[in-house]
């Protein structure tokens, strides 16, 4: 007995082990072969037959992942990172490394007068040096975070634009 | 049956010129083309989907998810503004290469 739910799911298999992995494509195309089965199924073929030949008439997986592959659309699209958070990441790693390596200037700078004149380097000044090479390290990770974001969007976007030509 | 070096060339202008009508979708476009050309323009049915996917990227169509009359969900295509500009320039040169085609063969018989 011609099970239709089941056949679509095979279907489906077929074309996901092809390479058609967007589910949004899998659904237009899944809606496109129900409309196709009801049709010839309305108009007196099996349900076997119809479905047979909505397959047959949708293309063979090969030629479909060819074709879609050519304007990479058989993956999920790579979502790529709107500029201006990549901005806003850049500008505030550069304010933390600027603050923080002045302010491990000026701590430096300190311990080495209250050294010249004998005094102990106080608990405070050495609080303030940890935190000021923190603020450092924190402020080249996010540039880096923004660089790497920023490379990589780059390539995906460029990618994206010399699939459409093809 | 047309050569399908033909049928892929005209697959744009044709689907351009159809959504030029209002917003439709895959299988009712196809429907559409095999009607109007009474059977002799045939696409391999999932051929479609590349070509509006394409035309999509390009800027030259929308989509949108819309329901069927049973319910399903269903992805209808519309024109876009470089769309309609795409079309006319379509339309020129097509015309263009019929009217040459048309006039050599007039003459062919004069």
């Amino acid at each position: 007995m011609f099970d239709l739910e089941q056949s679509i799911a095979e279907w489906r298999r077929q074309m996901l082990d092809a390479g058609i992995k967007s589910p949004v494509l899998l659904e237009e195309l899944e809606g496109h072969l129900r409309e196709d089965f009801e049709q010839q199924a309305r108009s007196g073929s099996s349900a076997q037959q119809a479905f047979g030949g909505a397959v047959q008439r949708i293309g063979q997986t090969s030629m479909l992942t060819t074709e879609f592959d050519k304007i990479g659309g058989t993956k999920e699209r790579t979502r790529i990172i709107p500029a201006k958070p990549l901005i806003i990441l850049g500008v505030l790693g550069v304010i933390c490394m600027v603050v923080g390596s002045c302010g491990h200037w000026w701590i430096l700078r300190v311990a080495s007068e209250i050294g010249r004149f004998g005094a102990p380097v106080n608990d405070d000044l050495e609080r303030w040096n940890t935190q000021s090479l923190l603020l450092l390290s924190l402020g080249v990770a996010l540039l880096l975070a923004a660089s790497v974001a920023c490379v990589a969007g780059r390539r995906s976007k460029s990618q994206q634009k010399k699939e459409q030509y093809v | 049956m047309i050569r399908k070096e033909l049928v892929a060339a005209s697959a744009e202008p044709m689907i351009l010129a159809l959504l030029a009508r209002g917003e439709s979708y895959g299988y009712a476009i196809i429907q559409e083309v095999k009607a109007r050309s009474g059977g002799k323009l045939q696409w391999t049915d999932g051929m479609l989907y590349p070509v509006l996917h394409r035309m999509e990227h390009r800027g030259l169509i929308k989509s949108r998810w819309g329901e069927s009359e049973t319910g399903r969900k269903r992805k209808y295509y519309s024109l876009k503004k470089n769309g309609k500009t795409a079309m006319a320039r379509h339309h020129e040169q097509w015309s263009l290469v019929h009217s040459v085609l048309a006039g050599l063969r007039k003459e062919q018989y004069v």
